[in-house]
């Protein structure tokens, strides 16, 4: 039986090739406009991507990276040598713990202070207000460290005088573990939360306003015109930033770390930046630390990986 | 716009007066709450900056300077290196951030929109946001390029911030429908028109965030500056402030029992280095406080030229 | 005929002017110069060099390009420098590891016949004392270091001052046993004993928790517990010890805690910085702390003044054993293997050594910073704020302690601590082998002291907090025992055999 077939074009290589130019041609401007980015990448970040073989040798600067010989155990001798270290449960869980306590306690504030700003009703006080809150992003981490030895000092710190006048016992918070990663987070909301929260504010700056006054004939009060018309609009940025900073959760800001470590708090406060701190400063292990900070990136892009998995699943927001 | 009656509009108008009152008040109480914890700290700094030595350190400057003096800022403004960076700052600066805005920009709307390879490239770029070849490899290669030493490094490093990238790449999109680009593709625009036309100047509020966060990180980085410039006269504000902050960072010990017949004197040069950190501070935020009330203009409500509806 | 030998003869005279010019032209070497972060010099504008007749420049004949990095950034870039490849001439202090880039990489080179050769000056005084000259070679018996020896005549990093004026006022005397120590401190904390009308301001004993100058854990040294930063000590007999786990630790650690917990201490001590404990002493609140020396530390005459140095007394069944200090020659310059001219090289680093040159590398110019006085001794004076633009700690400088002193009037913050010294080492409370000698004269090669690292990275950061936790909270037999257990996990042992064969070795090399 003769059955009446659809001309269909054969589908071959060199029509999928050719399929293929013609979509190349056709968005040539992409290509020249994203060029410039590329090509200041490859420079900085490709070209030396070859140094990252430095965590598996035995790094001597007179041959070089490439010339220098490859450690024991298949190149992973620094790696062992991290992991058998004594403290190393402790490090991993420490850095993990105070990164992601960090994330989930900072990461609404931004949020919150961008609302709160955005609804402020004097326009002066408004611009005022934005651009306090961004200034303690500039106080460096010596001062902020110095500041809180001083706020936070058992006899003569302004925090213990009240925890006293309330009927409490001074409390000396730089040497005991457990206020270790309260200080050092509470600080850091203090320190970034006003600049984070930048992104946000333009966010909802371009809101349109016609969304308002729609809003406001439907019958919304304020409260509901943030759930239904702020929130949403930020949270493709805000999957975005929580994506990113995904990725450095087995980061660590060692000099913070360094600044508000005492012998007290260290069962808390080793973290693995410090210890890739006093290690580098012993003789040059370049390749150890090497190691543990391919070790680090290689967690962190997995958790990246995960995020974005996740949140491509939940709305849709991707990082690639 | 949907009909709505009188009647239906007003016993609702009662109790949302209440509830956005309630609001109104809590917004209040929060600005105070917010810019008491961020405004005294700062304010602490200041008078720190303008106080005895002695009496910050043992921490008796709390709520006014004490001792008033100037010898912190003398400390730092009598450097004869510090007037000249921070003019090369300032040029690095605009300079730089002028770069990384135009080239962000591109690269977030190459990766916004749907191409052979969009997925490849959007990995390419976020891979070097976790993997990185380490200092001196990257050391090698900025001077087998020729940029060691050379004031072009200083603006040139840090011009992409693949973080900004995405950053600018959400939002566009999410704020910019795809009907505009349809719209504009049956106009016969090609992509750079639509880019340069439309998106840009719907941009106005990214770009503005983007410029304070290139030009911040740009102002603030010392880093560049130490490592890739030897001669004096290219250093940025940021590598000679770090110099004159590290002077604090010379503990005692190390300068007493370093032995020295001028033991008076470095304590004294130890003394004023206490202060100076806090008239650093003062000095390097100024230029970046008067930058954000610049781009502040920008953050304007939306600008969506009714082109849907049009 | 004329015409030729005149042109012949023109030619010639041009000639030699130019190869005179040539010939006067300084060679140029490159050096990479180390500078201290509190101060603001600029070696190339510097008299010391440019100065026509008595710069170094003019008198060696070599002018020196510099690239001076600040104390801070110094280990970055110059780890940075050595692998990028090209390298300077010379390295001025600052130091950087000798092991690593002389004896392993060769990027350094060997200075033994350059030295014989090429600088006198320099050679006179090693020959001078060879023990310390001694001190500089490395692991394969090669020298790659000149050495920078400022003499101090001191034996020990710390004194116990106690403020004799507040004695006065209470009418006490100044303790000679512990208990009576105990008994003024308790005095301190309770009464007004500076007489200001408020009894509560007075810090009985303040510092720091561990520092070498200034840390209360110098108490332990009533026990015979020298704990230094390596916590690693030489014993009388020449056996390596720890005094992590030494006898008279754990009784020390009960009564610092104690004392500590009854307010003895200044409570903050265990935390804060030296810049912090000595605002509290220049602020006049400090009854009793360890220290450098009295004067010229910052701190106004009619404060230092109150205190009077005191021999550390042994507690009972102990004997007092201080930190010994060994003057150890540390980092001058290297050459590396990039430099062309080692002759030109070392001719430079030499004419800083002569002594005229010396000592105004240091000070200051002749005439207008020091000069002899009539017994022919260097006098310095005083040098008004700001004034100095001399490379100072960036200069060359070695001088064996007897000589200096011999030829140089010392200041008299600088005699303090000689006294100081004196009478401790005459009441016999200074370790007899100084742990200098296991932290810089001992030489590993890469392999032990990539392994050192390790194990001090964890035992240090372990050590720490359990000081810190025993201090607190007191010692009992469990948190003791757990403590011991906890350093031998760490692999203590491993650690203090490590030193040991490092330490015969380095004796019987010194036969």
């Amino acid at each position: 039986m003769a059955v009446q077939q659809i001309h269909k074009k054969p589908v071959t290589v060199s029509s999928r090739f050719r399929k293929l130019g013609h979509s190349i041609v056709q968005n040539r401007w992409l290509y020249l406009l994203i060029l410039p980015a590329l090509v200041y990448l490859i420079i900085f970040n490709y070209l030396p991507m070859y140094g990252v073989q430095i965590a598996f040798k035995d790094y001597k600067a007179v041959r070089g990276i490439v010339g220098s010989p490859w450690t024991s155990m298949n190149g992973f001798k620094h790696f062992i040598t991290f992991f058998q270290a004594y403290y190393f449960g402790r490090l991993i869980g420490n850095t993990l713990l105070l990164n992601v306590l960090g994330l989930l306690f900072s990461f609404p504030i931004p949020i919150f202070l961008a609302i709160v700003v955005n609804n402020i009703r004097g326009q002066r006080l408004k611009k005022f207000t934005q651009t306090a809150i961004y200034v303690p992003h500039f106080i460096s981490t010596v001062v902020l460290a110095g500041i809180l030895y001083i706020l936070l000092s058992p006899t003569n710190g302004i925090i213990n005088h009240l925890i006293v006048a309330l009927g409490g016992k001074s409390i000396y918070f730089m040497n005991e573990a457990a206020w270790f990663r309260p200080v050092y987070i509470i600080s850091g909301i203090w320190q970034n939360a006003g600049w984070d929260s930048i992104l946000y504010i333009a966010a909802l700056a371009g809101v349109d306003p016609e969304l308002y006054e729609a809003a406001t004939i439907d019958g919304a009060n304020k409260w509901q015109k943030v759930r239904y018309i702020d929130l949403p609009h930020i949270i493709p940025t805000a999957t975005m930033m929580l994506i990113l900073n995904s990725g450095s959760l087995l980061s660590s800001s060692t000099q913070k770390a360094l600044l508000l470590q005492t012998g007290g708090n260290l069962a808390t406060s080793d973290i693995i930046g410090t210890y890739v701190y006093t290690m580098g400063l012993g003789s040059g292990q370049f390749s150890y630390t090497a190691a543990i900070g391919l070790f680090v990136n290689v967690v962190n892009f997995i958790l990246v990986l995960s995020t974005n998995k996740i949140s491509a699943k939940m709305n849709g927001e991707t990082l690639f | 716009m949907t009909a709505i009656s009188r009647k239906d509009m007003n016993p609702m108008k009662q109790k949302d007066i209440r509830a956005d009152r309630l609001f109104n008040v809590f917004v209040g109480i929060m600005v105070a709450l917010v810019l008491l914890i961020t405004l005294y700290p700062i304010y602490l700094v200041i008078i720190c900056s303008f106080s005895d030595a002695a009496l910050v350190t043992s921490g008796q400057v709390t709520l006014y300077p004490r001792g008033l003096t100037l010898v912190g800022y003398n400390a730092v403004f009598q450097n004869r290196e510090l007037i000249h960076s921070f003019f090369n700052s300032v040029v690095y600066t605009v300079v730089g951030t002028v770069i990384s805005l135009i080239v962000t920009m591109g690269a977030a709307f190459t990766l916004s929109r749907k191409f052979p390879g969009k997925k490849l490239f959007s990995f390419v770029f976020a891979f070097t946001m976790f993997f990185n070849g380490g200092l001196i490899p990257t050391f090698l290669t900025v001077r087998d390029v020729g940029l060691y030493d050379k004031p072009l490094v200083c603006i040139l490093m840090g011009c992409v911030s693949v973080w900004n990238v995405m950053l600018a790449r959400t939002y566009i999109t999410s704020t910019i429908p795809e009907a505009l680009y349809e719209a504009a593709d049956l106009d016969g625009a090609s992509q750079i028109q639509y880019f340069i036309r439309i998106v840009i100047p719907l941009s106005g509020t990214i770009i503005a965030v983007l410029s304070v966060y290139y030009g911040v990180a740009k102002w603030n980085d010392y880093w560049t500056g130490l490592i890739y410039i030897q001669t004096r006269s290219f250093l940025p504000l940021q590598t000679i402030l770090k110099e004159i902050l590290a002077s604090l960072e010379a503990s005692r010990e190390l300068l007493m029992s370093m032995v020295s017949d001028t033991a008076a004197q470095d304590a004294e040069l130890l003394n004023r280095a206490q202060i100076a950190k806090y008239c650093i501070i003062v000095v390097s935020t100024a230029p970046a406080v008067v930058l954000y009330l610049c781009m502040q203009k920008f953050f304007v409500k939306g600008v969506m030229i009714g082109s849907i509806k049009g | 005929m004329k015409k030729t030998v005149a042109l012949v003869l023109s030619l010639m005279m041009v000639l030699a002017c130019f190869s005179a010019a040539f010939a006067d032209a300084p060679k140029e070497i490159d050096v990479m110069i180390w500078y201290r972060d509190i101060d603001d010099l600029s070696f190339a504008d510097m008299d010391y060099f440019n100065n026509p007749e008595t710069g170094i420049t003019a008198l060696s004949g070599v002018h020196a390009n510099f690239n001076q990095v600040k104390g801070s950034d110094w280990s970055t870039k110059v780890n940075l420098m050595l692998a990028s490849g090209k390298y300077p001439d010379i390295i001025v202090r600052g130091g950087l590891n000798l092991e690593m880039y002389g004896v392993d990489q060769e990027i350094l080179i060997p200075l033994d016949d350059v030295i014989a050769q090429y600088m006198p000056n320099y050679k006179a005084y090693l020959d001078a004392d060879p023990d310390t000259a001694r001190s500089l070679t490395s692991s394969n018996g090669k020298t790659y270091q000149i050495g920078w020896l400022i003499p101090q005549n001191i034996n020990t990093d710390s004194h116990l001052f106690i403020n004799k004026t507040w004695l006065d006022n209470l009418g006490m005397e100044v303790p000679t046993n512990l208990d009576e120590f105990e008994k003024m401190l308790v005095a301190f904390r309770d009464q007004d004993a500076d007489g200001n009308g408020d009894p509560s301001n007075e810090i009985p004993m303040g510092g720091t928790l561990r520092n070498l100058v200034d840390g209360i854990m110098h108490l332990a040294n009533f026990w015979g517990v020298a704990l230094n930063d390596i916590d690693i000590a030489l014993d009388d007999e020449g056996k390596v010890y720890s005094p992590l786990t030494a006898d008279g630790m754990r009784p020390a650690l009960e009564t610092i805690s104690r004392w500590y917990n009854e307010g003895l201490i200044d409570i903050e001590a265990i935390s804060q910085d030296s810049n912090a404990s000595e605002a509290k002493i220049n602020a006049g609140n400090v009854g009793v702390t360890w220290r450098w020396r009295m004067s010229a530390m910052g701190t106004a005459d009619e404060i230092w003044q109150q205190y009077v140095a005191v021999i550390p007394f042994s507690a009972d069944g102990y004997q007092a054993r201080l930190q010994r200090y060994l003057e150890i020659p540390s980092f001058g310059a290297a050459i590396t293997a990039g430099c062309k001219d080692v002759e030109a090289a070392a001719k430079w680093l030499d004419t800083q050594f002569a002594w005229d040159n010396m000592i105004s590398g240091y000070n200051g110019a002749k005439e207008e910073f020091w000069g002899y006085d009539e017994a022919g001794k260097v006098v310095i004076y005083p040098m008004p704020d700001g004034t100095r633009t001399v490379p100072g700690q960036s200069a060359m400088m070695y001088c064996s302690g007897a000589e200096y002193f011999s030829k140089v009037n010392m200041p008299s913050h600088r005699i303090e601590k000689t006294t100081y010294c004196e009478q401790y080492e005459a009441a016999g409370v200074i370790e007899k082998n100084s742990w200098n000698i296991l932290s810089r004269l001992v030489t590993m090669n890469v392999e032990e002291s990539t392994q050192k690292d390790l194990l001090y990275a964890e035992i240090h950061k372990f050590a720490n907090e359990s000081i810190s936790s025993f201090i607190v909270k007191g010692v009992t037999d469990e948190s003791w025992n757990s403590y011991l257990n906890t350093l031998k996990n760490l692999r203590l042992d491993e650690y203090i055999n490590l030193y040991q064969t490092v330490y015969d070795r380095y004796v019987e090399a010194n036969q």
